[in-house]
């Protein structure tokens, strides 16, 4: 399956999270064995949840963190089953892990032993990271995109010296004037 | 003078004693010579954890420190005391005495026999379970390796070795339950408990919060009161579990565990007696002027370790708690004297939540809840060294106390995270907040100021200005005892 471009989504923690109609259309219309997680309208939800929504409103998928003892953290995400494949997914498990990166936990976990389609899942989950075996925990180094932030300009990266608005002045690089030497800005 | 006579003579044992064995290379009290695979297999693991201790555990070099070895499992007197070289210490296998008739107390295998071994349903659960305690416990050794170069006194600094040394024993007390209980995968989590390092970018420990560095020892006194605390709590529940392996491993880490937090209510309580000393004499509140640690400063050390530990548990409600419960792999602190049916399908409680900007309440079920009854359990415990402390205040006949904050405040995990709560509980708005928070929790400033008090103290019997001596000694030995014999370059 190709996915398409991730739809920007808007990401809201709930509060107070129930089980109602739209966690009964995008969670219970999952295949049967994918969830686990027997509600009625109404009951209050264990974990920390967070719903997806298109621009309208609409909500498109839910993610939940379970967090117990030492940085324990299983998280569940899904996705309005009219509405996989346009890379929502993805974009809920960035969030997702976005939200234990804050919670100052370093690894996720997820199990999908029972799910009907586990072998696609497990594809899926290990193209995006996760490493484990189909029947057991599948786990996650969250927050380490080191590479990408390499790449990405330091936070105290100085600002090139604008030698035009500083005629006279002693910036890095101008040696001539007496400025100190940044070999980075060096002006020949 | 003989060891003996040195040393003094090891605490008389009068509980049921199952003898641990020295002779092996491992030494153990779970008749290891009679596997001689899984013997093998840890034997091969040793060398890797010797390395481990070697590269990242404390750095002072030393010749040898007086440390508590564990000879017995007993009700009581257990353990030996001499001066051994800290890379010889006798890490070993040790569980709490096994009980035949043992049955679960919870969930829904109450009433049946306790496991010998993992049932295939809960191995991956059990598995993880044991694997985030592991991590937890090279953590605090990775992160307080530096430590000693600060040390206030000799007698301090034996006490920071003994909790390494401990913590490095629980961990192969998880190692141990890896390999014997869940084959290949078991010995590749052993394996990745000593690749994952506190504060390494590309395989960190599983929480934030052991990844940094402990910089002082107020800091490692804190760590010791309310982070250790903290395992022992989560020990108290493992210890219940139905998986009796687990469980008895736990009951005689609980039996460790005593000492690590008495090296830190003692350590702040000196901490605070020095401090209230120079108040009662200036008539005014101490500054770090005075050469100790002001009391707001540690208010603030106070607030964030508290905090940070608070979030150690998780959310408040966890479908994988309660399931864990059900399952009978983890029960509730001291399960057997709560007065209830232990098995919690029909119980509910009250949680507090932050709606509007106000705190409120609602009831949820029980089950659900077990994070939040294991915490409110720890933070019921913690009042208690904080009264502790507050002792010394009302003695020097001050009128300022410590207090523990609210249990909102600086929360990042569950119902708090994401809401700005002042110690004193009140619901802020984020501007409000920042503006405070200084006040609150200790500035870049003031932990460079305490830094700076960190002045090292090798000489026996004296101790850094800002702490106070202790009242006695380690196993009755006099404080200005030589518990640790530096190396000369430790001393240099």
């Amino acid at each position: 399956m190709v996915e398409r471009a991730a739809p920007q989504l808007v990401w809201t923690r709930e509060e107070n999270p129930v089980w109602n109609a739209d966690k009964q259309r995008v969670i219970g219309g999952a295949p049967e064995g994918t969830f686990t997680l027997s509600f009625a309208d109404g009951d209050a939800l264990p974990g920390d949840w967070w719903a997806a929504r298109t621009s309208d409103g609409t909500v498109v998928g839910f993610g939940r963190i379970d967090l117990t003892w030492g940085g324990d953290a299983e998280i569940l995400l899904a996705v309005d089953p009219e509405r996989q494949g346009e890379g929502i997914g993805s974009s809920i498990l960035q969030h997702l892990e976005d939200e234990v990166v804050s919670q100052g936990v370093n690894y996720v976990h997820n199990r999908i032993s029972d799910h009907p389609r586990r072998d696609f899942v497990h594809d899926w989950l290990v193209v995006r990271g996760f490493r484990g075996p189909v029947d057991s925990d599948l786990r996650k180094r969250v927050g380490s995109n080191w590479a990408a932030r390499a790449d990405s300009k330091p936070a105290h990266a100085e600002e090139p010296y604008d030698v035009d608005s500083d005629p006279g002045g002693q910036g890095p690089g101008r040696e001539d004037k007496g400025g100190y030497v940044n070999v980075d800005q060096h002006n020949y | 003078m003989t060891v003996t006579e040195r040393t003094g003579a090891a605490p008389r044992p009068t509980g049921p004693l199952s003898k641990i064995d020295y002779s092996e290379r491992i030494p153990n009290n779970v008749n290891l010579a009679a596997d001689r695979r899984l013997q093998r297999a840890l034997e091969s693991w040793q060398p890797q954890f010797i390395d481990w201790w070697k590269t990242l555990g404390p750095s002072l070099p030393t010749k040898d420190v007086y440390l508590r070895t564990a000879v017995a499992v007993g009700r009581d007197g257990w353990a030996h005391f001499e001066h051994v070289p800290m890379e010889e210490y006798r890490w070993g296998i040790f569980l709490a005495e096994q009980d035949p008739d043992r049955t679960v107390q919870f969930g829904k295998h109450k009433g049946k026999e306790a496991w010998q071994e993992v049932p295939g349903e809960h191995r991956a659960d059990l598995m993880r379970l044991i694997v985030v305690q592991g991590d937890t416990e090279p953590a605090s050794v990775e992160q307080q390796r530096v430590l000693g170069n600060t040390a206030p006194s000799i007698y301090d600094l034996r006490n920071l070795f003994q909790v390494n040394v401990e913590e490095g024993r629980h961990l192969w007390a998880m190692v141990y339950l890896l390999h014997a209980y869940f084959g290949r995968e078991g010995r590749e989590e052993a394996e990745q408990l000593l690749k994952r390092n506190s504060g390494d970018l590309d395989s960190p420990r599983i929480l934030g919060a052991f990844n940094e560095e402990t910089t002082d020892w107020l800091q490692f006194f804190m760590f010791t009161y309310f982070t250790d605390r903290d395992g022992k709590f989560q020990l108290g529940t493992l210890k219940e579990s139905a998986f009796d392996p687990l469980a008895r491993t736990c009951e005689f880490m609980l039996k460790e565990e005593a000492h690590h937090m008495f090296v830190g209510t003692t350590g702040v309580q000196r901490t605070v007696e020095r401090t209230a000393e120079v108040m009662k004499e200036a008539g005014r509140p101490a500054t770090f002027e005075d050469g100790v640690i002001p009391l707001d400063v540690i208010q603030k050390y106070l607030n964030f370790q508290f905090s940070v530990s608070m979030d150690l548990f998780g959310s408040e409600q966890s479908t994988n708690a309660g399931n864990y419960y059900t399952s009978g792999l983890k029960g509730r602190w001291q399960e057997t004297r709560r007065k209830d049916d232990h098995v919690l399908l029909e119980g509910s409680r009250s949680m507090n939540y932050v709606e509007d900007g106000q705190i409120k309440q609602k009831i949820v079920p029980m089950l659900s809840a077990l994070n939040l009854d294991l915490r409110d359990e720890y933070v019921a415990d913690c009042a208690n060294g904080v009264a502790r402390w507050n002792q010394e205040l009302e003695e020097a006949g001050l009128n300022d106390r410590l207090f523990l904050p609210h249990e909102g405040f600086n929360r990042k995990v569950g119902g708090y995270a994401g809401h700005f709560v002042s110690p004193a509980g009140e619901v802020l708005d984020e501007a409000a907040y920042d503006g405070l928070v200084s006040q609150w929790l200790p500035t870049s400033e003031d932990r460079e100021a305490v830094a700076a008090l960190m002045i090292p103290e090798y000489e026996y019997g004296k101790f850094a200005r800002w702490i106070a001596p202790p009242k006695s000694g380690i196993n009755d030995q006099p404080v200005e005892f030589d518990y640790v014999h530096l190396a000369e370059e430790g001393v240099a």
